[in-house]
């Protein structure tokens, strides 16, 4: 039985590899169910609606040109561009698709690395607003 | 691959440079989402909406004329947007290492939503800061 190495995740975002400054990364797929219970019912039933995808990154701050900080700036209020996302590592099962930036935050502190985080919301699976689901792959 | 230490961090505000009295800032962007997901999509899409940022300060007061408590208070109180330059990296703004500038003019500029000072018995007296960076902020390299 294959389990996840620590540490080896690959992400990156419009084609720019953003493993060699994130140290975290959280795929989170949410289903919305829609409560359909009735009268005759003993227990709540409900029904599973469209289900969406969202990327939590963080990781140590890189203002090196063409890195995360200006590729993820960039596309603030922007269209969705390409994700792919392999927790781990190379050559192995992930997803990817296309994703907007949600939010993205830098953090200095006297004491510490400056860190940053952003979040990816899943935007369309083989192109922009196809509406499939991210690419298993 | 860079990768920054905070403690050199950069921040002036109204003009004056406050980071010889600031101990941690957060620059933070967000977009809204609108939900445009269709009755034939697999999977919900959404589209980005209009950016907004807002700049989280704290640090020791320092009740000295011109420094972060006179210049955040007279924001305060004059609700005038000012200019708010930060530089995570420290040091000169170049091309691995960016500026973010919010320059007031007009309805630019960054509006200060929050002033609070701590005054504890056993502490060095100590201030935070919200501010909302109302219309664009930029980043610059050169």
């Amino acid at each position: 039985m294959a389990r996840g190495a620590i540490g080896q995740a690959n992400i990156a975002f419009d084609s720019v590899q953003l493993e060699d400054e994130a140290n975290s990364v959280t795929m989170t797929f949410d289903v919305p169910p829609a409560n359909v219970t009735a009268f005759a019912d003993v227990y709540q039933v409900s029904v599973a609606g469209k289900p969406s995808a969202k990327l939590d990154i963080q990781g140590a701050w890189d203002p090196a040109a063409a890195q995360g900080d200006a590729t993820i700036f960039a596309e603030l209020g922007g269209v969705a561009k390409a994700y792919d996302f392999e927790p781990g590592g190379g050559e192995t099962t992930g997803y990817d698709g296309f994703a907007i930036v949600t939010s993205y935050s830098i953090t200095a502190t006297v004491t510490d690395a400056v860190k940053w985080a952003g979040s990816l919301l899943h935007n369309g699976g083989s192109a922009a607003m196809d509406g499939l689901a991210p690419t298993r792959a | 691959m860079a990768r920054v230490f905070g403690g050199n961090a950069k921040c002036s505000f109204d003009g004056s440079e406050i980071n010889d009295e600031l101990d941690s800032l957060t620059l933070a962007w967000s977009v809204p989402t609108g939900n445009v997901t269709a009755f034939a999509d697999v999977y919900q899409v959404a589209v980005a909406g209009k950016k907004s940022t807002t700049l989280d300060i704290s640090g020791t007061f320092d009740a000295t004329d011109d420094q972060a408590d006179d210049r955040l208070d007279a924001a305060l109180n004059t609700n005038t947007p000012k200019t708010v330059i930060v530089l995570p990296g420290g040091g000169s703004v170049g091309a691995d290492n960016p500026a973010y500038t919010c320059t007031a003019s007009g309805l630019t500029g960054a509006i200060v939503t929050r002033l609070t000072e701590n005054y504890p018995v056993g502490d060095a007296a100590k201030f935070t800061s919200s501010m909302v960076l109302s219309g664009s902020t930029t980043r610059a390299t050169s």
